[in-house]
């Protein structure tokens, strides 16, 4: 799989120092640099627009406060998604996200075929299902390209427990769509 | 169906909603602007507090040293008024004598 957004990239660390010494339109362009991901990251962990954007506005805001403990653009990267891992499972914890049921997730699976252009949709919705570590790890892997060991550090856990919850994520995942290995 | 490809596309980023770093930098903006104002009133009110307090400590020491210096003055007319009548006691002895 190629590393859709590798947690190391050459950085231009300018917009982050300007950003710190308080210049408002620094930030501005390193919310935008980043929105996407953060927004991205809540977004496949709660399937839901508006409370998606509503963390991604608080990482943002906590980021704002914290940006003097900042020290490069890869340090930002990596705060982010930990940061965003981090509200996603509080927000899980707080029990506000919808839970996708059996029922409608294997309405959804029966419908899936290889040609079904609302597969991809489809499989978001699946990623509902699985328990909250597994779907950051999935998240992690897949959207933003990270290697098990880069997962670990974001999410802040030992390699095999990344590499057992992309493991098990993945054969739920199979099993719910139809899939055979 | 490669499984994996399709769930790197089904995870594919999405586009934040328009006007997001907006929405955000409003929200640094305003509690900055309130805490700054916050702090101008506070600090106003310091200020305010400071002044009309020393203003009537003046005032108080200043009504207190009229005071003193008014007791001062009737103590020593009193004083005077005893010697002028001691003096006079004195000379109607010394004019009999």
């Amino acid at each position: 799989m190629s590393a859709a957004a590798p947690l190391l990239f050459p950085t231009n660390d300018a917009n982050l120092h300007r950003a710190a010494d308080g210049d408002h339109d620094a930030f501005g362009a390193l919310i935008r640099e980043h929105q996407d991901m953060v927004f991205s990251i809540a977004w496949h962990f709660l399937h839901d627009r508006d409370r998606a954007e509503e963390i991604a506005q608080e990482v943002f805001l906590q980021l704002y406060r914290g940006l003097g403990e900042i020290e490069s653009n890869a340090h930002l990267t990596f705060w982010l998604r930990r940061v965003t891992a981090n509200r996603c499972i509080d927000e899980s914890r707080r029990g506000r996200w919808r839970i996708v049921t059996l029922d409608e997730a294997n309405d959804v699976a029966r419908d899936a075929d290889d040609t079904d252009p609302l597969l991809t949709r489809k499989l978001g919705q699946m990623l509902q299902r699985l328990p909250a570590q597994q779907r950051l790890a999935i998240t992690m892997r897949y959207q933003e390209g990270l290697e098990p060991f880069e997962i670990g550090a974001v999410l802040d856990m030992p390699l095999n427990t990344v590499k057992s919850h992309l493991r098990r994520g993945l054969e739920a995942l199979r099993e719910w769509m139809g899939v055979k290995r | 169906m490669n499984f994996e490809d399709e769930l790197q596309r089904a995870l594919a980023r999405k586009s934040a909603p328009d006007g997001f770093a907006d929405r955000v930098l409003s929200r640094i903006e305003t509690p900055r602007h309130q805490k700054s104002w916050t702090l101008r009133r506070i600090a106003a009110a310091i200020v305010i507090t400071a002044s009309l307090g020393g203003l009537t400590a003046h005032q108080i020491i200043e009504h207190r040293r009229i005071e003193e210096g008014e007791r001062a003055r009737r103590e020593l007319m009193t004083a005077l008024h005893i010697a002028s009548a001691k003096m006079r006691v004195a000379q109607r002895a010394v004019v009999h004598d």
